[in-house]
């Protein structure tokens, strides 16, 4: 292991996990996260229901952490960078960021990290296997999405949508975006192939869910419209 | 004779002046603002009624009839008014953004 290598792997990493409306699941999210990592950053992202209270009962009796709460809401790259800010103030050399819908199993958190630490990269993505249980429309429009990305950036993804994602301090600050809402994954993959940084995937397990209130195919068109403004202007 | 089309213009100038009106009376324009609106209003208004006043310009310009001339001015008028509120709405977006973020970063220091 290399001299950069062996900071990597000592470097403190903090989970970041922003959340809306997810009262239902962040009580269950936080405890499973807490098994593979000591500190966790939950944003609430302006909740119209009892998720922020929910977070801090959860939270409560567990050390290292932390919930915050945005008093309106702002949209997930929003919440994402508040998140982001508030890991790199708690001197996170390593930053893992996560959905809180219990759609991403924290037990990839260390599959990720040790991608990331060992092979000495800048960000290693959380990729999604499609199968016959993912619905056909998200199916589609992922691909779209994820071919049209892979153009604009000259990068090779399997999944670029997906929110589960390990990153060093020092690549946020060059992939560090501007998008306020869905389109952030979309401009962070943008920003990394600009600054050509070293990147790789991990397969990771995803649990669909019923009441999935994620990407529908507007915010996948105005998602797209975006790309063009990020990787032009 | 006045056309029907000219009516209209009268009608959405007086309308205009009613609602720019109102704006200052509720407190929402200043001196400058109510100003600024009301000769724009009133110059539309006497434009519609005297068409034949821009003559010169529309000459000049090459343009055939004083309703070409106006319908031009009003998208390029679109044009700016859209600028300048996505420009507007973009700093007002990123003002917010700061301002939310920075008071949730305050109950970091508190949880620490």
């Amino acid at each position: 292991m290399d001299s950069i290598s062996q900071k990597t792997a000592s470097q403190k990493t903090v989970i970041v996990i922003p959340v809306y409306n997810e009262e239902k699941n962040i009580g269950q999210v936080i405890p499973q996260v807490k098994n593979y990592s000591d500190n966790i950053i939950v944003i609430d992202d302006g909740s119209e229901d009892e998720t922020y209270l929910v977070a801090k009962e959860s939270a409560q009796n567990i050390q290292n952490i932390i919930v915050l709460k945005h008093k309106i809401n702002l949209g997930k790259g929003a919440a994402l960078k508040t998140g982001c800010e508030a890991a790199i103030r708690l001197g996170a050399g390593v930053i893992i960021v996560m959905d809180g819908d219990g759609q991403h199993s924290p037990t990839d958190i260390p599959r990720l990290a040790e991608k990331l630490k060992k092979e000495n990269l800048d960000i290693v993505f959380g990729v999604r296997q499609l199968n016959k249980k993912t619905p056909i429309l998200r199916s589609l429009g992922n691909k779209i999405l994820t071919k049209t990305i892979n153009l604009l950036s000259d990068m090779s993804l399997n999944d670029s949508i997906s929110g589960f994602r390990a990153f060093t301090a020092k690549a946020y600050q060059k992939i560090y975006w501007q998008s306020q809402d869905y389109s952030v994954e979309a401009e962070m993959i943008i920003n990394i192939g600009k600054h050509k940084l070293k990147y790789s995937q991990v397969p990771i397990k995803t649990i669909y869910k019923d009441s999935y209130k994620g990407l529908d195919i507007l915010i996948g068109i105005k998602i797209l419209l975006n790309l063009f403004k990020f990787r032009f202007l | 004779m006045i056309l029907g089309i000219q009516i209209l213009g009268i009608i959405f100038g007086l309308f205009m002046v009613y609602l720019s009106f109102l704006h200052y009376k509720r407190g929402e324009f200043g001196r400058g603002q109510i100003f600024f609106w009301e000769i724009l209003w009133f110059g539309l208004i006497f434009l519609v009624l005297f068409p034949k006043t821009v003559g010169g310009i529309i000459e000049k310009l090459g343009i055939v009839r004083a309703m070409d001339l106006f319908v031009i001015l009003g998208f390029i008028f679109i044009i700016f008014l859209t600028f300048y509120n996505y420009t507007t709405l973009a700093k007002i977006k990123q003002k917010l953004e700061k301002k939310v973020r920075n008071e949730a970063l305050k109950d970091l220091k508190k949880d620490r």
